[in-house]
């Protein structure tokens, strides 16, 4: 249990950072686009920025789909889209248009079936008692963790959270209880 | 046009490839015998060409853009995510349900409204 408590943390740290250094890889490339026609040193750092941050994120996605299976992994990142969208609204007064608004409901809709998906086939697994149960147990997280970003901004996406929110969130808490502690680093190891 | 065309489905093709062989290599890794054996194993065949497709996708992606709209560009985008959760099934036996390909469908939908003026 707090092996798999452990390994869903590391995923969900994993997609947190991937989706952070996306992120900051957009902000970086728009940064130094609008300052490529003038005189600027700082255009330098930003070009820089952007491709520091797109190899860190590559990094990261080798070490992400160690844990996650591919199927899942790959879906999830669609929601980067999401974020760059708010971040460009926030940093850039970019106004997404309606048809984006439509479009991320559509990717948030797509993640969401795909952890059904996952639910369903740890259903079976739980049914049937046998192997492999962290690969299972993570996969309803990180889609949830995504989600409450962009839902900080104002209008995108208003229905879908709910769902899997209630009973993830404490499940990953008892893992970072000194009590588990103990347990941990053997699974730090693997 | 035609050649546009099929430098996104081949672009749709090397990303698909290239995420199966990250995947492939990715388990390769070896964490737990020092750096000189995770670097030794992060450079395996699996993860080399993997890394050299998904770089070169890109490519093939900004030469079809210099002929065709950025909203056509995205559906072939969003096509990759089907053909990632397909072949994930079909060549790495990851288990699937419905409810992944309807929710890759999902996203491909999604990426076709986003440029959509």
């Amino acid at each position: 249990m707090t092996r798999s408590n452990y390994s869903a943390a590391v995923i969900i740290l994993l997609l947190l950072f991937s989706y952070l250094f996306l992120v900051g890889g957009q902000i970086c490339a728009k940064m130094a686009g609008s300052t490529l026609d003038t005189p600027d040193r700082m255009v330098l750092v930003f070009i820089f920025g952007t491709y520091a941050f797109f190899m860190l994120r590559g990094l990261l996605w080798i070490f992400l789909l160690r844990r996650l299976k591919l199927v899942v992994a790959y879906p999830l990142m669609s929601i980067g889209y999401i974020l760059v969208l708010a971040v460009s609204f926030v940093l850039f007064r970019e106004e997404p248009t309606p048809a984006k608004i439509i479009g991320a409901m559509f990717l948030i809709a797509g993640v969401l079936l795909i952890s059904v998906g996952e639910n369903r086939l740890a259903a079976q697994r739980g049914s049937r008692g046998n192997s492999k149960p962290d690969e299972a147990g993570p996969e309803t997280k990180p889609e949830t963790k995504p989600e409450t970003k962009p839902g900080t901004k104002p209008e995108t996406k208003p229905e879908t959270k709910p769902e899997t929110k209630p009973e993830t969130k404490p499940g990953t808490k008892p893992g970072t209880r000194p009590g588990n502690k103990a347990e941990t680093p053997p699974g730090a190891a693997q | 046009m035609i050649k546009a065309y099929s430098a996104l489905v081949l672009m749709v093709f090397l990303n698909t490839v290239g995420q199966l062989l990250v995947k492939r290599g990715a388990v390769r890794i070896v964490l737990r015998n020092g750096i000189t054996a995770l670097v030794r194993s992060m450079l395996n065949l699996y993860l080399l060409l993997g890394c050299a497709s998904v770089v070169l996708a890109p490519l093939l992606y900004m030469y079809a853009l210099s002929f065709l709209e950025l909203s056509v560009g995205y559906s072939f985008t969003g096509l990759t995510y089907v053909s990632v959760v397909l072949s994930g099934h079909l060549l790495l036996h990851e288990r699937i349900t419905l409810y992944h390909i309807a929710g890759a469908l999902v996203i491909l939908a999604g990426l076709t409204i986003w440029n959509i003026t």
